[in-house]
Order: structure tokens, then C-alpha cells, then sequence
């Protein structure tokens, strides 16, 4: 077991395939992936992934409304002291709101054409980080 | 790590410390038994209900329904969701907790999806424990979903009070439903999705197969919240009357027996992980394999020796 992931498609947007196929793809890479389904609140996200005690928050967002999603999603997160959980996202997102995300926090933003191995390696990299923060692991 | 003050706060019911209570259990190992040490056992397994059945039976969906009644009470509702581990991959998908997502923000309600880790009994090594952190940071019931399961995996019945099996229309005639499996361990036998056709052959089948032992078939609808009333007013029945079947009849000593053996290889079963978890190189030399057959055996004989 590597990890452990939540992935969410937060806010008014529906198409979830990439969603399911970052899902089915972590699974098979070792991953324990829960998966929470689409127009999710960022309140919801947050307090599943804090009860899931998951690694990292995986969210895709094709609706235009990133930036206003990561900030709810950072604010609730620190509010509960949960600040320890990895963030990254992908989707739809042009390169200037790439950086912004970025210099707020997202450790990651991938768009079409990203490759699958690129996105695993840092997945494993920041689940690694966070369990060895967490004592739940020592290597 | 300080595990004391971990589970005070667990305890006074704060979430994140909970949550990363169990953590440390599923992780296993040493930490894990001195964390475990600390926590009160189970005051009563009434407290704590199990949902089995076969994969699409409904499980989750009508856990919802439950949920919804029972966090309406005083005490919160704990919800532990067991998912398969891929047996080539390592990894899972948890996809029960989608089902629940109305409740994800309700204070009353603590949900933690779980992985199967290499059981194959329908419940993962670290389930029990993780029961009952959920019970120590104050939720009454617990409610434990299994892994899709049917002629196998009954392991359920070593951790919950109560045992709730669910099937559906569609899975299979009345030779199914003769053959072993969680019906042999279900205290509430729920016939879901009564409102599809093949719900009356059904019951007819299940009414045969439990003439033989008692027991009583609700049937439920977990889209329209059919049969949900009458399910929890079998549940609490069940919870009060601890020990004896819906008729008011003492549980018949073989199955009492059967859950006495799942009970207690459920407690076995994690410490002899814990154990080889300890030895860090699987690769092992018949000399060293020998050695743990002992280890296990002596971990295993004050059991089989009270």
C-alpha cells in the first residue's frame, strides 16, 4: 500500500471521466483511492478527507472556477488543522492561474496531454512525504 | 508520536485524532498494540452492526437509509466501510463512502472507509480494532459494511452484535439460498430491492431456507425508503435483546459456537500480521520460516489452550 488518495470533482461540472481514470490508474499503481463523486462542496471534501486521514486531495476541475475552489479548500483545511494534506489538482486551467495555484499551495496542476507516470511518481513523492510526517511510516 | 494524548482527544471526540488513531492500527506493528492497549474494549457488541450481502445487494444504499435514522438520536453514528484490495495491484478503490456524501458534513455521523489488506474474510485484519476506536470516541452503533460477499467471508459475525444480511432479486433460486454461507451467521435477513420482479420467488426461497433455523425477512426498498422502519425497528429490538433471536428463543448453541471461532481468530489474526510485519525480509530461509511457524504457534496456543 502506498497511500492513501482522495480524488473529487468539486462544484458544478459533471464530466468525470478523467476523474475515475486517475482513480482506477492510482489503484493499480498501489493506491488505497476513495473516490467521492462529482458536484462535491469543498466542506464535503474536507471533512472526508480528514476522516479518511488520506494523504492527498486529488481534485479535478473543468468548470472554470479553480481559483475560487482551491482557496475555499485551503482555508478549510487550515481552519481544522488538516494543513498536513497534500493538494493537487487538474483539469481545465490556464498557465497564468497554474502559477497562482502553485504560489498558493497546490503542489501540482496537470492539464490534457500530462503523462500517467508523471503524475503517479508525484503522487507516491507527496504520499510518501506526508505518512513519514505522520509516523506512518519510518523508511 | 504521543499516543496518550492521541486518544484522549479521540475520546473527548475530536475527528482528526480519530481519524489518525486508526491509521496507526491499520499500519499494525508495534505502535499499533501499544495504542490498542490503551483503548477500553467494547462494552457491549450490541453496540455494533453489521451490513453483509452479495456485491450490488444494495449494502451502502440502504446504510444510507440507516444512517439518515439513526443520526437523527442522541449518540453519533459511526459507519467503518470495508472495500477489496486488489490481489494483483495492492491498491483499492473505496467507493462506498459516494453513497453517503449527504452526510459528509453532520456531526453525527464518523465514517471511515477501509481496504481488505489480504483478508478474504469480507472484513480487513485491523476492522475490530477500528470499531472500537469508532466506540471510544462515542458512536453508538457502529455500523460495519463487508466486502461483497456470499458463500464465504463470514467473519463479520466475530465483530458485530448483530448481523444484517442482504440480498436481491436476481442473484439466484432457492438452491442458492440452500447452500452455506452468510445466511448461516445473519440475525436479520433483508430481501433489498423488493419492488423488482423475482422479489415474491425470492422471499418464497428465503421463508424455505429459514424455516430451518427461524429468523425474519424484511423486505426494504433503499431508493424510496421502503421497509426502513420496520428494518431499524428489528435492529433495536435485536440491540436490547442481546442474545436472543427475534422469536425470543436463546441463539442456538452451533452458531453461537461459529461466532466464538470468528471471534476469536479475528483477534488472532492481527497480531500474527503484527508479527511479520516485524520481519522486515519476506524472502525468507526455510530456517526462518520454521521459526515464525513456531512464533505463531505459541501466539495461537493460549487460545486453543485457555
Amino acid at each position: 500500500m502506498r497511500g492513501k488518495i482522495l480524488i473529487a470533482k468539486p462544484g458544478l461540472d459533471g464530466h468525470d471521466r478523467g476523474a475515475k481514470y486517475i482513480a482506477r490508474c492510482l489503484r493499480d499503481d498501489g493506491f488505497e483511492v476513495v473516490y467521492t463523486g462529482i458536484r462535491r462542496t469543498p466542506e464535503e471534501i474536507v471533512s472526508s478527507a480528514i476522516q479518511e486521514d488520506v494523504d492527498v486531495i486529488g481534485l479535478s476541475i473543468l468548470s472554470g472556477a479553480h481559483l475560487e475552489i482551491f482557496a475555499e479548500i485551503f482555508r478549510l483545511l487550515k481552519e481544522r488543522g488538516a494543513g498536513d494534506i497534500a493538494v493537487v489538482g487538474g483539469g481545465i486551467i490556464p498557465e497564468p492561474d497554474i502559477i497562482t495555484l502553485r504560489a498558493a499551495g497546490v503542489r501540482a496542476i496537470f492539464t490534457p496531454g500530462s503523462s500517467l507516470e508523471e503524475m503517479l511518481v508525484l503522487f507516491r513523492e507527496l504520499a510518501g512525504e506526508t505518512r513519514r510526517q505522520r509516523g506512518l511510516i519510518t523508511s | 508520536m504521543n499516543l496518550t494524548a492521541i486518544i484522549a482527544a479521540l475520546q473527548q471526540g475530536d475527528l482528526r485524532a480519530l481519524a489518525r488513531a486508526i491509521s496507526i492500527v491499520e499500519a499494525g506493528g508495534a505502535t499499533a498494540e501499544a495504542l490498542l492497549d490503551q483503548v477500553p474494549l467494547l462494552a457491549s457488541k450490541a453496540d455494533v452492526v453489521g451490513i453483509t450481502g452479495a456485491p450490488g445487494a444494495g449494502k451502502s444504499s440502504l446504510l444510507d437509509c440507516l444512517i439518515e435514522v439513526y443520526k437523527q438520536r442522541d449518540s453519533r453514528v459511526g459507519v467503518v466501510a470495508v472495500d477489496p484490495t486488489s490481489s494483483v495491484h495492492d491498491g483499492a478503490i473505496l467507493g462506498d463512502r459516494i453513497r453517503w456524501m449527504r452526510h459528509a458534513c453532520s456531526p453525527n455521523v464518523v465514517i471511515r472507509s477501509l481496504a481488505s489488506r489480504g483478508s478474504l474474510g469480507g472484513v480487513s485484519a485491523a476492522t475490530a480494532a477500528v470499531v472500537r476506536l469508532l466506540a471510544a470516541a462515542g458512536c453508538r452503533p457502529v455500523f460495519v459494511e463487508t466486502v461483497g460477499v456470499g458463500q464465504i467471508g463470514s467473519e463479520i459475525a466475530g465483530i458485530a452484535g448483530l448481523v444484517v444480511a442482504l440480498t436481491a432479486p436476481g442473484l439466484g433460486d432457492d438452491i442458492q439460498m440452500m447452500k452455506a454461507g452468510v445466511l448461516d451467521v445473519a440475525d436479520l435477513v433483508v430481501l433489498n430491492k423488493a419492488d423488482l420482479p423475482g422479489a415474491s420467488a425470492l422471499h418464497s426461497a428465503l421463508a424455505a431456507e429459514l424455516e430451518h433455523r427461524g429468523g425474519r425477512i424484511i423486505s426494504t426498498n433503499a431508493i424510496d425508503g421502503g421497509g426502513v422502519a420496520e428494518l431499524v425497528g428489528a435492529i433495536d429490538e435485536l440491540r436490547h435483546a442481546a442474545g436472543r433471536t427475534p422469536n425470543g428463543h436463546p441463539v442456538d448453541r452451533s452458531r453461537l459456537e461459529a461466532r466464538i471461532v470468528e471471534h476469536s481468530l479475528a483477534l488472532l489474526r492481527p497480531r500474527l500480521r503484527a508479527r511479520l510485519a516485524t520481519m522486515a525480509n519476506l524472502n525468507l530461509p526455510p530456517d526462518d520460516l520454521a521459526r515464525i511457524l513456531a512464533e505463531a504457534h505459541e501466539t495461537s496456543r493460549p487460545l486453543s489452550n485457555p
